[in-house]
């Protein structure tokens, strides 16, 4: 529970251990700035997420703070250490999960894994007893002994996941993690990387799945043309951008507007239900309860909304709600104001 | 790093490259097909040459294809599939990495040559060969050889884009070090143009090796043959670092 205890201290105004760290981080090709002056702190055994869209520096950011780029500006630091300066002291430390399943197809499961464990000399027999922990732990442990070659994307997904896992890191870094997969594996690598971060690895995910970062990560950064544009609790962003309340209400029989406009003038109509826009959700609650009684309504359903992240994150990013419903196309679920 | 650490973690990466490298169609045609394909069209259109240049040959164009060859695919498959990345994540410093990929080179055309030769040898008459020479210089060669795949290949993310510049400069070195005749002969009418042979260090493999073959004729060139292999092949490691660092700007 290491990452609530950060969070505790935090809201103590404690001194935190930083796990990862970006001071002015910049990133240039040319004359396009990827990342530009990116400064930032995760700390131990937290679980942050870095949201944005398509090409808004989320990867250059992994590549930065890991070693897989040399910033143009600034510095990166992992557990107190530059990742220019002591690079392999750095990798030690860190699992690193890219974009693109870095497996090898040509080898079985079992050889991938151990050959990862040579790589972070792994002693022969911890290896052997991680790998089949992990294999287990992924649901691959039956395909062992198969090329990797004829894994599903969400196999091969899950074996990159544990290849970053065999030596234990103390930070993991996650990059789009559950992008185009089946479901099996999205909720298999969610749990298993929310069991990690309980037991206090500290995790840096990028994910344009608004949904993921809302219900995984302690806090949220959203990266929008290579700059941090908010960074904060989830909940806090939510906050910070205001908006509107409403209570979302079905009845049966089905009333009309104009029936409804006796609570608020601010209502409107989606499918068979009704969205109440009000500033005290609780006060036209219960004017809704005593309207229903009046009119023999009978109530199938009702909640209050509140802004979601993905209010926050088109707010922030310039996105229409026609852009983040494309970036979450392969599950819808996530779509929409966070019911409560 | 602890120089034994360094060693394993080379041994490690060269075991992986030669399990998931060596049978790629790309592996097996430039560095195995190919030279011996050549070796053979030569003969076909020249049967008049020696029979030590056809040995001296024949190992050299081993050498030279298969080392080049392996090191020049490995690198730039691994970038194109990303598997590169997991390496340089790896707590391994970049200079094990490429020697480790220059390894499985070496265990590739290293015994692919000695094989050749064990095949050929007893069908000649050269008594006066020198084994251990021959396997230092087979050796130097192939160490040689895999640096030039690596200088090429260490920034490029396709082996297409590797292939046609190195098989430029490769058939120019065949055709001109004396790979399948005597220097003298190669530039009989241009004597002029002879200082080009020695602007290329696949001469010096090849004089190692038939120094080898047919008996040490001159130790002084024999031990500039090994200094210029040994200082190109660290000229080449060094070329090859700094491009591959370059890919991480």
């Amino acid at each position: 529970m290491q990452n609530k205890n950060a969070r505790e201290s935090e809201n103590a105004g404690e001194e935190l251990k930083v796990a990862i760290e970006a001071r002015g981080l910049t990133k240039q090709y040319g004359e396009f700035t990827a990342v530009n002056g990116l400064n930032l702190k995760v700390f131990d055994g937290e679980f942050f997420g870095l949201l944005g869209p398509n090409g808004a520096g989320k990867t250059t950011t992994v590549k930065m703070l890991t070693g897989l780029t040399k910033p143009t500006k600034g510095e990166a630091l992992i557990m107190d250490a530059n990742i220019m300066e002591r690079p392999l002291d750095v990798k030690r430390v860190i699992g690193v999960v890219p974009e693109v399943s870095n497996i090898y197809v040509e080898m079985t499961a079992w050889e991938n894994l151990l050959f990862a464990a040579e790589l972070y000399d792994v002693s022969r027999g911890e290896a052997i007893e991680r790998a089949k922990m992990l294999l287990e732990v992924f649901g691959l442990y039956e395909r062992r002994n198969d090329k990797a070659a004829n894994f599903s994307k969400g196999m091969r997904r899950r074996l990159a996941i544990a290849m970053a896992l065999i030596h234990s890191p103390k930070v993991l870094f996650l990059d789009e993690p559950t992008s185009g997969l089946d479901v099996q594996s999205t909720r298999n690598i969610r749990e298993v990387v929310r069991r990690l971060n309980r037991d206090g690895v500290t995790v840096f995910m990028t994910t344009h799945f608004i949904d993921e970062a809302d219900n995984l990560c302690d806090r949220v950064g959203i990266i929008n043309r290579g700059q941090l544009a908010a960074l904060d609790t989830p909940e806090r962003l939510k906050q910070m951008i205001g908006g509107k309340l409403s209570v979302e209400i079905s009845l049966q029989p089905i009333p009309s507007l104009e029936e409804l406009k006796e609570v608020s003038s601010d209502v409107t109509k989606t499918g068979d239900k009704f969205i109440v826009y009000t500033e005290s959700p609780s006060t036209t609650l219960s004017e809704l309860v005593k309207l229903a009684n009046v009119k023999g309504w009978r109530i199938i359903s009702v909640r209050t909304l509140t802004p979601s992240l993905e209010d926050v994150f088109v707010k922030l990013t310039g996105l229409t709600a026609v852009d983040v419903e494309r970036l979450e196309l392969i599950r819808p679920s996530g779509k929409g104001r966070s019911r409560e | 790093m602890n120089i034994n650490i360094s060693l394993k973690k080379m041994l490690v990466i060269a075991a992986k490259d030669i399990k998931t490298y060596y049978g790629k169609p790309p592996s097996l045609f430039y560095g195995i097909v190919l030279p011996f394909a050549l070796f053979g069209a030569f003969l076909a259109g020249r049967p008049c040459v020696t029979e030590e240049y056809r040995v001296v040959g024949v190992t050299v164009l081993s050498t030279f294809f298969g080392g080049t060859t392996i090191a020049a695919v490995v690198l730039p498959l691994e970038r194109r599939s990303g598997t590169i990345d997991r390496l340089i994540l790896a707590p391994i410093s970049f200079k094990t990495l490429l020697l480790g990929k220059s390894l499985a080179g070496f265990m590739f055309s290293f015994p692919v040559t000695l094989l050749v030769l064990s095949i050929i040898l007893p069908f000649t008459g050269f008594w006066n060969l020198n084994p251990l020479l021959l396997v230092v210089s087979i050796a130097l060669s192939v160490i040689f050889s895999c640096a030039f795949g690596l200088a090429f290949s260490a920034s490029a993310n396709d082996v297409a884009d590797v292939m046609w510049p190195m098989n430029f400069v490769r058939f120019f070195m065949i055709f001109f070090s004396g790979v399948f005749m005597p220097i003298d002969e190669i530039y009989l009418f241009m004597p002029s143009l002879k200082f080009i042979a020695y602007l290329l260090p696949l001469t010096y493999s090849v004089d190692a090796v038939y120094q080898s073959i047919v008996g040490i004729n001159d130790l002084m060139m024999l031990i500039t043959d090994f200094t210029i292999l040994i200082t190109i092949t660290v000229m080449l490691y060094y070329i090859a670092y700094r491009r591959f660092i370059k890919t991480l700007t």
